[in-house]
């Protein structure tokens, strides 16, 4: 591997790692590149859950089965990653969104929330947390987070590891009504506030040692949700530089732009 | 001659009964009076024991009711720990019949009070089952809002019910004097504040716990009509008394007068049993092998001992095993047998 000599201040070097949700930063980052001079970023894309698989041996991030590996290859041309060789971690997506506090939604509420459905079942405000909490920490995202940091700490290192959360979904998820049916019914409900105020609490408690990079404001819309034009020309996760766009019903995945404002939060947050 | 005594069976004699049978295996001490098979539906709730039964019968197939199922994934620990699964409802450990009544007078009339909420810390609890919710609640508002959905919730739950297994616990409890409410627990052991002038201690006798059987069975009656009763003993001696004297004794006291008020109770109505729990764990052939070194934590062969007795007189299973529930490992704390035991804390205050 080769760095960038330094000229000015030492870049910090930084690995970005994360599902489909990590093509809007590659994006940003490969359109402009010179934006974040601060910054030497490498990505380490899986598709689905082929990050799953990564573990760290001896100070590397090394996929565990063969499946992760021939994903890696084929998106990153690399299959292992040396943790000694970053001053930042950043997890990017992998689940580790307000889908975690729909699931506990579906079934149960707290005083606070709208009535809502007869079989929603009362709990604790405590108890909600706890259960978002620990949709956080299983997930794919919170999981590959603190194995990495676990792995920073048994090796004696000072890198930063983070988790950036992965977009909420678009507001023009509403022309897909069936799909989107808990995310359009919490918002309908007024819900929405709430629920991404109880996830990104619950994040931060599930994730300790862990910098979380919320949802940047000003992209947001209703709580939930995303505004339209940061997932308008939305990429998908592809092998190298190549740009291939979602189709336009992907009210998912965020676009270059929203990937920029990530990367801004990563380069303010790294030390 | 003959006499009364001529044509016993061999359990009826303590050498043939007792001394020369293996105290894991001793037969006919339960003659089930109130059956109950796979499809039997039945409401468990009692002291930290009644957790064991209720489990045990929930392994061998048996439709155990449970009204507050866990509505979010947790793990298994921290649905626990928040009375989840623990018993029919998620009332916690009721220690002492007064309790029971107290209670399903409670469901009956839907009332709640803020007279009951505790704080602590800035976190609010329900002053009537403060373990249930470990972390607390954020309001006043919250645990009412949450104990009138746990009341609504145990009334679908009794009314469905056809039997009702109580452990019973604890004589002694902690009273409200103003309002003559019986605690979960001591004041300020969770939550709230001891408060000398309101909080007494009592220790309930004979008769109260007779009369208080008696209300307990016409209320559970209240719910369903034809609902019958297996009352048992725990065999879990106190974990500390607020008596005056030696736990020991106070122990002896308290399970003695349980004893006899469930034997009188079971025996006076047809739709009453009582099953030998307490005898079967501290009988002195056991030689105390069914505790753990504390001597009061029960060992998981007692508990699967106990289980076995009572599923295999009801026709259940030949025998149950009872894996999650097992006691402490070498070198692990004997407290942890998984149960949920808010008397425990009193040993913190342990001197």
């Amino acid at each position: 591997m080769t760095w960038q000599p330094m000229t000015g201040p030492p870049e910090r070097r930084v690995l970005i790692l994360g599902n489909s949700h990590i093509a809007a930063v590659k994006a940003a980052y490969g359109s402009a590149p010179d934006r974040w001079p601060g910054l030497a970023v490498q990505f380490a894309g899986g598709h689905g859950d082929a990050l799953a698989a990564l573990q760290v041996q001896g100070g590397r991030l090394v996929p565990q089965t063969e499946a992760a590996r021939d994903n890696l290859q084929l998106l990153n041309r690399r299959e292992a990653w040396s943790l000694a060789d970053y001053d930042a971690f950043v997890v990017v997506g992998c689940e580790v969104g307000i889908y975690r506090a729909l699931v506990p939604y579906r079934s149960a509420r707290f005083l606070g929330l709208s009535p809502g459905a007869a079989a929603a079942v009362p709990v604790s405000r405590a108890m909600f947390d706890l259960a978002v909490r620990d949709q956080v920490t299983q997930s794919l995202g919170g999981a590959l987070a603190l194995r990495i940091l676990a792995g920073v700490q048994v090796g004696g290192q000072m890198a930063q590891v983070m988790l950036a959360e992965q977009p909420r979904p678009s507001f023009d998820c509403r022309r897909n009504r069936r799909r989107f049916t808990g995310l359009l019914r919490a918002h309908r409900l007024g819900d929405g506030a709430v629920l991404a105020e109880v996830f990104e609490a619950a994040a931060r408690a599930a994730l300790p040692g862990i910098t979380w990079l919320a949802q940047p404001e000003d992209t947001r819309h209703g709580g939930v949700f995303t505004q339209p034009r940061y997932s308008v020309g939305s990429v998908r996760l592809m092998p190298g530089n190549r740009r291939v766009a979602h189709s336009e019903d992907d009210f998912i995945h965020a676009n270059a732009e929203y990937g920029a404002l990530v990367l801004d939060q990563i380069a303010a947050a790294v030390p | 001659m003959s006499h009364p005594y001529s044509d016993l069976p061999p359990e009826a004699f303590w050498r043939s009964g007792v001394a020369e049978t293996d105290p894991a295996a001793l037969t006919a001490l339960y003659v089930p009076k109130v059956r109950i098979g796979p499809q039997t539906r039945i409401a468990t709730a009692g002291s930290c024991f009644a957790q064991h039964i209720g489990r045990a019968l929930r392994g061998a197939g048996v439709a155990v009711l449970d009204a507050e199922p866990a509505p979010v994934a947790l793990p298994d620990e921290a649905a626990r720990a928040f009375g989840y699964g623990l018993f029919s409802g998620r009332y916690g450990n009721i220690y002492t019949v007064r309790q029971l009544v107290q209670l399903l007078r409670d469901v009956q009339s839907g009332d709640v009070s803020e007279a009951f909420v505790w704080e602590k810390d800035g976190r609010f609890y329900d002053a009537l089952r403060p373990g249930v919710e470990p972390l607390g609640m954020d309001s006043p508002e919250e645990v009412l809002f949450l104990r009138r959905a746990h009341l609504k919730a145990l009334g679908k739950m009794l009314a469905e019910a056809e039997v009702f297994v109580f452990t019973l616990g604890l004589t002694e409890a902690w009273i409200d004097q103003p309002t003559g409410r019986v605690f979960q627990t001591c004041p300020g052991v969770i939550a709230g504040q001891f408060d000398p002038e309101c909080h007494v201690f009592h220790n309930f006798t004979l008769p109260e716990l007779r009369a208080d059987l008696e209300l307990a069975f016409g209320l559970l009656r209240s719910f369903r009509k034809r609902m019958r009763m297996i009352l048992t003993v725990s065999p879990v001696p106190l974990t500390a008394t607020a008596s005056g004297g030696h736990v020991i004794p106070a122990t002896m006291h308290s399970k003695a007068l349980l004893r006899v008020a469930a034997g009188e109770f079971a025996a006076a109505h047809a739709d009453v049993d009582y099953f030998p729990s307490y005898e079967l764990v501290t009988n002195p052939a056991a030689r105390g092998r069914f505790f753990e070194a504390n001597q009061r934590t029960v060992t998981a062969e007692a508990v699967q001992m106990v289980m076995a007795a009572f599923l295999g007189a009801q026709g259940l299973v030949e025998a149950v095993s009872i894996p999650a529930m097992a006691s402490a490992e070498p070198g692990k704390d004997a407290e942890d047998d998984g149960l949920i035991c808010e008397d425990l804390l009193l040993d913190v205050f342990r001197q």
